[in-house]
C-alpha cells in the first residue's frame, strides 16, 4: 500500500486539475476577431492584447495596453505642436462625462417648532475630458404648502448674513428656514465644516444658479454630501411644505 | 464535468471500484494486479471525493466573490440613485454658410432605474477667466433643423431610457448662404425627470441635468486666423527675491472665433539666461478671455495634460529681468504680444534688517533714557 501513496497524491492532484481547467472552460468569456479586407484596404482587428486597463492606488494613476499593434506616442504636448495618441489606453482621454444622484427624494419629516430636520445625499461626478467640470444648482421656489401661498423662507443662517453665494453658522433651532450644507469634492470653501449652510438660489425670484461643485482638471469619481436642512417658526401655517431642487452638471469647453 | 454531464462524482467511482473488485475477466487477465487496481479504486473514489469537496469549496467562494462583487454595484447604486453619462462632453462644429452638417450626442442610463429624458438647448456664456459654462435660459440659435417641421421652441421629446440603455440625439445644422459669420456657444441639457410619487412628509424632489457643450461657428474662412492679446498681464514691476513669481494672466481672443492659446512664457535675466513656461492650450472662445495657466512639466505623453500656476522660480533671483509672452501663429510661429521688465529685490530681508534696527534703536534708546 506504501507505494501507491505517490500515485494517489498525483490522482488528486490530475482530477483536481481537470475540474479546475473545465471551470475555466465553462467561465471563460467568448473572443471574437476578424480581418477585413479588399484589393484596395485592410482592416486589421483583434490582436491579442496581453493586459490593458486603468490601473490606480491612492498615489498614481495609469492606463497601459501590451500587446497592441501601432501602440504610442507620436509628438508632444506643448513642444512639437501636434500629439497623437494611437492605443486602446487613448480612449480614456474621450471617456464620457457621467452624474449621479445617490436619490432624488428628500424626506425632511415632519417639521415642529424649534427643531431642525434633515437629509442628504450624494453626488458622483466623472469628467475625464481636460477642462473639469461645473455643477449648478437651484430650487424652483421656497418650501411651500402644497396649493397653498404659505412658505417657508430660505434661511439666513444664525446671523442673518448667509446667502446663496456665501455660508454661514446655522445651529440655532429657533431660526426656521431652508438650506444646505456641502461637503466632499470640489465644493465651494466656504462650508468649513457641517454647521456651516447657504440658502438655494431660488428660480421662481429669478436669481441665477449656484455653484456647488467645481474642477478645472479632469475629475474621476469625485463625490459630495449634500445636507438639507429644514425648520419651522411659530407663524407657518401646519402641513406639508415640498420643492424641487435641480442640479445641473456641465463640462467645461 | 460530471456534474455538467449529470452523473454524480461518488456513486461512478464507487460504481467503478465494484466493477473491478468483481470484474473476474479483469482477475484472470490481470491476477494479483486487480487486487491492487481494486485498492486503487478505493483510494481514487476517496481522494477525488476530497478533490470534488475542495473543488465545490473553490465553486463556493468564486459565486461568494461573484455575488460580493454584484452586492457592491448595487451599493454604489441604489435602485433610488438616477445617474447617467454623455458623449462628447465638448464639441466644436464648424458650418460653413450654405452648408449644413448634423451633430450626434450619445446619452446613457448608467443607474437601476428607468429614466425619462428631457433634452433642452441653451446658449451658454463666458465668465471670462475660468472656461466654465455660464448657462443661459433661452438659445438664439436659428440654425437647428427639424424635419418634421418643428420648431426650437416646440423642444425635443422625451425619451425613456432603460438601465443600460443608450440613445442618441442628433441634430441637423443648416445654415442660410446669406448668414452672418460667427461663433454660437450652445449646451444641450438633459433632464431627467422626478417621478418619484406619494410622498407625504415635506421634502425636495431633486432633478439631475447633465450637459454636452456644442460650440458652432459659421465661417467661410478656411484658415482661421489666431489674435489673442493681453489683457492682464498681471506682471508687477518690483517683486521679492526671496518669494517666487507667479502669474495669472488674462488672454483676449480678438477674433470672432474660437482659437488655442498655444505659446509660452518666458523670464530673461540681464545675463541672457531664460527660463521657459510652456502655455496651457486651452480654449478661448470668440471675443472672449480667459485666465492662461502653464502645461506642468510633469505630463507624461500618454497621459491628459495638466495645467499649473505660470511660476518662476530663478536661482539668486535679484537684480533685472525682462517678462515675455509669446503667442504660437497657426504657422507654428512664435510671436511676441507682450514685454515687460521686472526688478527682483529682497523686500522680505529689507523687511527683517529694517524691524530689527527698529528694535535695535528702541532698545539704544531705552538703555539711554534709563541711563540719563
Amino acid at each position: 500500500m506504501r507505494f501507491l501513496f505517490p500515485s494517489v497524491r498525483l490522482l488528486r492532484a490530475m482530477s483536481v486539475a481537470c475540474l479546475l481547467f473545465c471551470l475555466a472552460l465553462v467561465y471563460s468569456p467568448k473572443i471574437l476577431a476578424e480581418r477585413m479586407e479588399s484589393p484596395s484596404y485592410v482592416i486589421q482587428f483583434g490582436n491579442f492584447n496581453m493586459t490593458s486597463g486603468e490601473k490606480s492606488s491612492a498615489s498614481y494613476n495609469v492606463t497601459d495596453t501590451v500587446g497592441q499593434t501601432g501602440a504610442g506616442p507620436y509628438g508632444q504636448y506643448g513642444s512639437s505642436g501636434y500629439f497623437v495618441g494611437s492605443g486602446f489606453q487613448y480612449i480614456y482621454q474621450f471617456s464620457a462625462f457621467s452624474f449621479i444622484l445617490s436619490k432624488t427624494h428628500i424626506d425632511l419629516g415632519e417639521l415642529v417648532v424649534g427643531q431642525h430636520n434633515t437629509d442628504f445625499h450624494t453626488i458622483s461626478i466623472t469628467s475625464s475630458g481636460a477642462n473639469g467640470y461645473v455643477v449648478y444648482a437651484y430650487e424652483e421656489h421656497p418650501l411651500r404648502l402644497l396649493n397653498a401661498a404659505n412658505t417657508i423662507p430660505n434661511t439666513t443662517c444664525d446671523s442673518g448674513t448667509c446667502t446663496n453665494a456665501s455660508a454661514g453658522i446655522w445651529t440655532d433651532t429657533n431660526v426656521r428656514g431652508f438650506g444646505f450644507n456641502i461637503s466632499g469634492d470640489d465644493v465651494p470653501g466656504d462650508f468649513l465644516n457641517t454647521t456651516y449652510f447657504r440658502p438655494f438660489a431660488d428660480r421662481a425670484s429669478a436669481e441665477p444658479m449656484q455653484v456647488v461643485m467645481s474642477s478645472n482638471t479632469p475629475a474621476r469619481d469625485r463625490v459630495a454630501t449634500v445636507t438639507y436642512k429644514a425648520g419651522v417658526g411659530g407663524t407657518e401655517a401646519a402641513g406639508n411644505y415640498s420643492t424641487g431642487v435641480v442640479y445641473v452638471a456641465v463640462p467645461r469647453y | 464535468m460530471l456534474l455538467y454531464l449529470g452523473i454524480k462524482p461518488m456513486s461512478f467511482f464507487a460504481q467503478l471500484a465494484r466493477i473491478l473488485r468483481r470484474s473476474r475477466l479483469l482477475r484472470a487477465s490481470f491476477g494479483v494486479g486487480v487486487r491492487r487496481l481494486s485498492c486503487i479504486a478505493q483510494l481514487a473514489q476517496a481522494s477525488v471525493v476530497r478533490g470534488a469537496v475542495i473543488v465545490c469549496g473553490v465553486l463556493v467562494l468564486v459565486s461568494c466573490a461573484r455575488a460580493a462583487t454584484a452586492a457592491r454595484a448595487q451599493t454604489t447604486f441604489s435602485p433610488e440613485a438616477i445617474g447617467f453619462t454623455v458623449t462628447p462632453p465638448t464639441s466644436y462644429i464648424r458650418v460653413k454658410p450654405g452648408s449644413q452638417t448634423t451633430h450626434t450626442i450619445t446619452l446613457e442610463n448608467i443607474s437601476r432605474r428607468t429614466l425619462l429624458i428631457q433634452p433642452r438647448i441653451v446658449d451658454f456664456s463666458t465668465d471670462g477667466r475660468s472656461g466654465a459654462p455660464i448657462l443661459q435660459n433661452f438659445t438664439t440659435f436659428p440654425y437647428l433643423q427639424f424635419q418634421d417641421g418643428r420648431t426650437l421652441e416646440a423642444g425635443f421629446d422625451k425619451v425613456e431610457l432603460r438601465p443600460e440603455q443608450k440613445a442618441q440625439l442628433t441634430l441637423l445644422i443648416g445654415v442660410p448662404p446669406t448668414a452672418e459669420e460667427k461663433e454660437w456657444p450652445l449646451t444641450v441639457l438633459f433632464f431627467a425627470e422626478n417621478t418619484t410619487v406619494g410622498v407625504p412628509d415635506s421634502n425636495a424632489l431633486l432633478q439631475g441635468s447633465l450637459g454636452s457643450n456644442m460650440i458652432v461657428l459659421v465661417s467661410t474662412e478656411s484658415e482661421l486666423s489666431r489674435r489673442l492679446s493681453i489683457i492682464d498681464a498681471d506682471v508687477p514691476h518690483f517683486t521679492d527675491s526671496m518669494r517666487p513669481l507667479t502669474l495669472q494672466p488674462i488672454f483676449k481672443n480678438k477674433h470672432y472665433a474660437a482659437t488655442v492659446a498655444s505659446g509660452s512664457a518666458s523670464l530673461s535675466d540681464w545675463r541672457g539666461t531664460t527660463i521657459t513656461r510652456e502655455l496651457y492650450p486651452d480654449v478661448i472662445l470668440g471675443y472672449s478671455s480667459r485666465e492662461i495657466q502653464a502645461l506642468s512639466t510633469s505630463a507624461q505623453p500618454d497621459s491628459l495634460p495638466d495645467r499649473t500656476p505660470i511660476t518662476f522660480k530663478p536661482p539668486l533671483f535679484f537684480g533685472f529681468y525682462t517678462l515675455s509672452y509669446a503667442i504660437t501663429t497657426p504657422d507654428g510661429i512664435p510671436q511676441e504680444v507682450f514685454t515687460q521688465q521686472i526688478i527682483a529685490l529682497p523686500f522680505m530681508a529689507f523687511a527683517v534688517i529694517v524691524v530689527m534696527g527698529i528694535i535695535g534703536a528702541s532698545y539704544w534708546y531705552l538703555q539711554r533714557r534709563n541711563q540719563t
